[in-house]
């Protein structure tokens, strides 16, 4: 099956945008460029009517389908309340892909998104990478499982605990608690070695253990909730300390720690800067973060944290991150390429270029204006909605 | 280079004009009459009076924030467990803090930040700079880590009726029985590392310092007696009731005592016997003594008061300004590196107006490693 969309300006996001033409080949895109070469044994042809076609938005972190929006209580799966500890969960058992959030994300252009567990615990769970299918059913929409580990430092563990009595109560304790998790790792770590060395059965495995072992061992790597700039550093000094990949979320306090991040080379997802000012952590939240991000030319991405601030909308909190400064390319690349290199997808996923998924949408205007809509999706196939 | 152009410096205890040389943060040379090159930036001290940096061994600024930290900046007692040896002060403290700044307007420019003592084995302490932004680049490297331990009434008060801890027997015991656990850790020659344990085996080979929280006479025996019992290097914090009786506090001597804050409610048994007297006491008596605010039970820009109050018992004024600079340096054991005007030293600096014990003189200018970073004005 060979597709042709014909009259659109195309948003690669490796390249300035231009127009032309997209060959789709099975699924796949085959050429992007003015007049397309390949272009004979065409199947169909869709007139993009001067539209502009962008990837899908990826929103990288978010909670969609674990907490369906208007389901209440039976339906909040964000949170393993039970232990501080619970790197064995993962977000991909409480998922709800009826969750009405889903198609109305995909009408914001957003298709792909990483499902985390919430931020009540110091080590949460892992998570797992889907895209918008319209099939509402698991298998069809996974991308990747188990792609990172969720943690949190700042108040949520500590309000969460000091209700429960349990440790943590404070920030010292929340770190304490993810250094004791990672140390029981390398005790477990030298358990298996030591099995392995006496030829016996390993017969002590521990699911627990096991996640943190992927982290150790850079599989994976530890995403980290943090706003405010000391906990944004404690987290720095764990990854320090255990030689570990990390990915910062919120990041709210970007700017006061912006040469730190920089010099540990750590990706951040900045968001949702759109809500409102909830906790003392929030308190120094600025659209400017976005801003200093591109200007500083770290790798970053605008993320929803849905239903927070809904996925739908993602586009606009972009858009207002120009409001303050921002570039309208640079933002771009924040709902598409950036976030895509932070997740590991960027091989398939998050820019119009040879080889990469036809996971595109054609948009009737910019989407950073709120009055332009997206007319279709490759997903759902090119009928307008 | 810096060139601190005749300034009345409180040098070798007593005040004489010199030029102090500062090169990278320390000082290169103080002496009068130094002669400034091209190379020197010169600022001319004539009017001021500079004091070696003040230092607070023992306060809780950055983990128990001022002004509108609340909940959310309240992280000094790990309330989860009566023994938490394995949190770090250093994970929760919050370099922006207004309790930070107003130390070192103050002229504070070294302060140790410990956990609270709600909890019997609290978990680490550490020394920081009063000016910065990264709190991992204002930590002040000490040659031994610092344990914050507490014994009698607070541990007993915050734990009553939680069903792990009751009574002050309670906290002897949980002392006792986790360096037992710390011991046989040590012993073990296949073991899982255990970061409470390596926190715990630290005092009992000496690489760190317990700093331990205490009020009345009956715990100041008992920590003495569980010190020897397992050999461990300690300090008085607090010690309200040490003066009341000589005999005990003869024995004492080689162990160094933090006082304070003393211009506070005696509001408590734990408190009964506050007293600036003890200063007075504990001083001829031959203790080198160091003052604490607690912070921010008094914060920081307050601290001097003690300083004033103190002053009112016509002691030495020498030996009071000892308990604000090199008698906490050495607490912390870092008598080489900061606490008076001294070649080599970090150029730490609090510069007035006139003398410190004049109610109305002001901290012009503080200096951290020769760096102004902040005074009252």
């Amino acid at each position: 099956m060979r597709t042709l969309i014909t009259n659109v300006v195309v948003h690669t996001m490796t390249s300035e945008p231009f127009k032309g033409e997209v060959l789709i080949e099975n699924g796949v895109i085959k050429e992007a460029g003015y007049k397309v070469k390949n272009s004979e044994k065409i199947d169909e042809t869709i007139d993009g009517k001067g539209g502009m076609l962008m990837p899908g938005f990826i929103d990288a972190h978010s909670h969609i389908g674990l907490n369906p929006d208007g389901q209440g209580y039976e339906y909040d799966d964000v949170n393993e309340y039970s232990d501080p500890v619970t790197s064995n969960v993962r977000s991909l058992d409480g998922f709800t892909p009826t969750d009405i959030s889903i198609p109305e994300a995909a009408k914001g252009g957003v298709m792909i998104y990483c499902v985390l567990t919430g931020s009540a615990n110091p080590v949460g769970g892992l998570s797992f990478i889907a895209k918008y299918s319209k099939k509402k059913n698991v298998k069809e929409m996974l991308i990747r499982e188990d792609n990172g580990l969720k943690m949190a430092t700042g108040e949520n563990p500590k309000r969460v605990y000091s209700e429960q009595k349990k440790m943590p109560v404070t920030r010292m304790g929340t770190a304490a608690v993810i250094r004791k998790f990672f140390f029981d790792a390398k005790n477990y770590i030298e358990k298996v070695k030591k099995a392995e060395k006496e030829g016996k059965p390993f017969t002590e495995h521990d699911s627990k253990m096991e996640a943190a072992v992927m982290v150790l061992n850079k599989q994976i790597p530890a995403r980290v909730h943090c706003h405010r700039a000391e906990d944004i550093l404690t987290a720095i000094r764990i990854k320090k300390e255990f030689d570990i990949d990390m990915v910062i979320e919120h990041c709210t306090e970007y700017i006061k720690v912006k040469d730190e991040i920089k010099e540990a080379g750590i990706p951040i997802l900045l968001g949702p800067i759109m809500s409102s000012r909830s906790k003392v952590e929030l308190r120094d939240m600025t659209f400017n973060s976005y801003r200093v991000a591109l200007e500083e030319g770290i790798l970053f991405g605008c993320m929803s944290d849905h239903p927070v601030f809904p996925s739908e909308v993602l586009r606009l909190q972009a858009g207002m991150a120009c409001n303050y400064g921002a570039d309208e390319a640079g933002m771009l690349k924040s709902l598409t390429i950036m976030p895509a290199k932070i997740l590991g997808i960027d091989d398939e996923y998050g820019s119009i270029e040879e080889g990469k998924k036809a996971n595109l949408c054609l948009w009737n205007g910019h989407p950073f204006d709120a009055r332009s809509k997206t007319i279709w999706n490759s997903v759902d196939g090119f009928l307008e909605v | 280079m810096i060139l601190f152009k005749n300034g009345k410096c409180w040098y070798e205890g007593e005040f004489k004009k010199l030029d102090i040389l500062v090169q990278d943060g320390r000082i290169k040379e103080i002496a009068s009459g130094i002669n400034p090159d091209e190379t020197m930036e010169q600022i001319d001290m004539d009017q001021k009076t500079i004091y070696p940096g003040f230092i607070d061994p023992h306060t809780h600024v950055g983990v128990f924030e001022e002004k509108a930290g609340g909940f959310a900046g309240n992280d000094v007692n790990e309330t989860s467990s009566p023994v938490t040896a394995g949190v770090r002060a250093l994970d929760g403290l919050n370099p922006l803090d207004p309790g930070i700044m107003e130390a070192r307007n103050a002229g504070y420019t070294t302060v140790c930040v410990l956990p609270g003592s709600a909890n019997v084995i609290g978990g680490e302490g550490v020394v920081i700079k009063t000016a910065g932004t990264v709190a991992d680049e204002m930590v002040v490297k000490t040659p031994k880590k610092i344990v914050k331990m507490a014994f009698g009434r607070n541990p007993q008060w915050h734990w009553g009726g939680r069903k792990t801890l009751y009574t002050r027997l309670q906290v002897a015991a949980l002392v006792r029985d986790n360096l037992n656990k710390a011991k046989d850790y040590m012993n073990k020659e296949e073991k899982e590392y255990d970061y409470n344990m390596e926190v715990l085996s630290g005092l009992l080979k000496k690489e760190s310092v317990a700093r331990v929280h205490v009020a009345n006479l009956e715990d100041i025996e008992t920590i003495k007696r569980i010190m020897e019992e397992y050999d461990i290097l300690y300090t008085l914090d607090h010690a309200t009731a040490l003066h009341t009786d000589k005999e005990v506090a003869e024995s004492l001597k080689d162990v160094p005592v933090i006082l304070g804050p003393l211009n506070v409610a005696g509001k408590s048994y734990q408190t009964y016997d506050l007293t600036f007297k003890s200063v007075q006491i504990l001083n001829e008596l031959g203790f080198k003594l160091s003052m604490m605010t607690d912070a921010p039970v008094i914060p920081l820009n307050y601290g001097i008061i003690q300083m004033w109050l103190i002053d009112k018992l016509r002691m030495d004024r020498k030996n009071i300004l000892d308990m604000f600079t090199i008698n906490p340096a050495k607490v912390l054991g870092l008598e080489d590196e900061i606490g008076s005007l001294e070649k080599g030293k970090y150029a730490d600096f609090a510069v007035t107006d006139g003398d410190i014990f004049d109610v109305n003189t002001s901290i012009r200018d503080t200096y951290i490693a020769g760096v102004s970073v902040g005074g009252e004005s």
